[in-house]
């Protein structure tokens, strides 16, 4: 192999393992948000079932806040694809940014709609 | 200077033009140095370096409003998260779980920003319309409900 062919292989490499190691380090970011949303799902209608409000449960926020960390990361992936590492990056930034507003927009909606506890 | 000492310059240029050729360089259709460079020259000067690399981004008149107007609702939008941050609050006691939860208030007030930026990033040369409807999509995502829900109560 030349040189050359080996410089660019080695380019080539590196740019695939800092795409990698952006997409790894933001997946760890997007679980927050995620692992809130699904302990909220598994603890908040026991909750509402033991105040004898268990019909009132907020199916959509809760599935919203389960949903939309997984979506968001999905899409700037796919926004993402064939772009640079700084779009890439940025995109996957928003969708982070995104995920936790969505998450405190959906915890202050179901303090809203809560039916008041007898 | 006499007419000898310049007849003198004259060869010695001669000279150094020879001694940038090797024999037979042109039987072997190789290129010398001084013609190499001549002609890399000529084709830098008939190169038209007038135009971009890049298409000239399209302004109007009603893009640059948009871009001007969803600038001031972007910054209504990170104010906003500013004072929700202020009334929201995670019951965790762990250290953890708090750094967690402070990470995501502060990602969540640059949001706005963070959404801005891209679409600007993003759609250099896409249609105004285009532009227009990620900057409308952001802002109705992001809007500051924990505030806008205390207001409204």
């Amino acid at each position: 192999m030349s040189a050359g062919a080996e410089g660019q292989d080695l380019a080539v490499s590196k740019g695939v393992v800092s795409k990698v190691v952006v997409w790894v380090v933001f997946a760890l970011l997007y679980a927050y948000p995620l692992f809130e949303g699904i302990s909220n799902l598994i603890a908040l209608p026991p909750y509402y079932a033991a105040n004898r409000i268990g019909a009132a449960v907020p199916w959509w926020l809760l599935i919203i806040g389960v949903v939309a960390p997984v979506l968001l990361y999905l899409t700037a992936l796919w926004i993402g694809r064939g772009r640079e590492l700084f779009p890439r990056t940025l995109l996957l930034a928003v969708g982070l940014a995104t995920a936790n507003a969505l998450v405190l927009s959906a915890v202050s909606w179901a303090s809203a709609v809560q039916p008041a506890l007898s | 200077m006499s007419r000898r000492e310049l007849r003198q310059v004259a060869s010695e240029g001669d000279d150094d033009d020879e001694a940038l050729r090797w024999a037979g360089d042109e039987l072997r259709g190789g290129v010398d140095p001084l013609t190499r460079n001549r002609v890399s020259e000529a084709a830098a000067a008939s190169i038209d370096d007038t135009m971009d690399a890049a298409p000239a981004a399209p302004t109007n008149l009603a893009r640059t409003t948009a871009t001007v107007g969803f600038a001031v609702l972007y910054l209504a939008t990170v104010v906003g998260w500013i004072l929700s941050v202020q009334i929201t609050g995670s019951a965790a006691t762990d250290l953890f779980s708090q750094v967690a939860w402070q990470f995501g208030e502060f990602v969540a007030i640059i949001s706005g920003a963070l959404w801005y930026l891209t679409v600007l990033t993003l759609t250099p040369d896409s249609r105004t319309a285009i532009r227009v409807g990620w900057f409308a999509l952001g802002v109705g995502v992001l809007l500051p409900w924990p505030i806008l829900l205390v207001l409204a109560s």
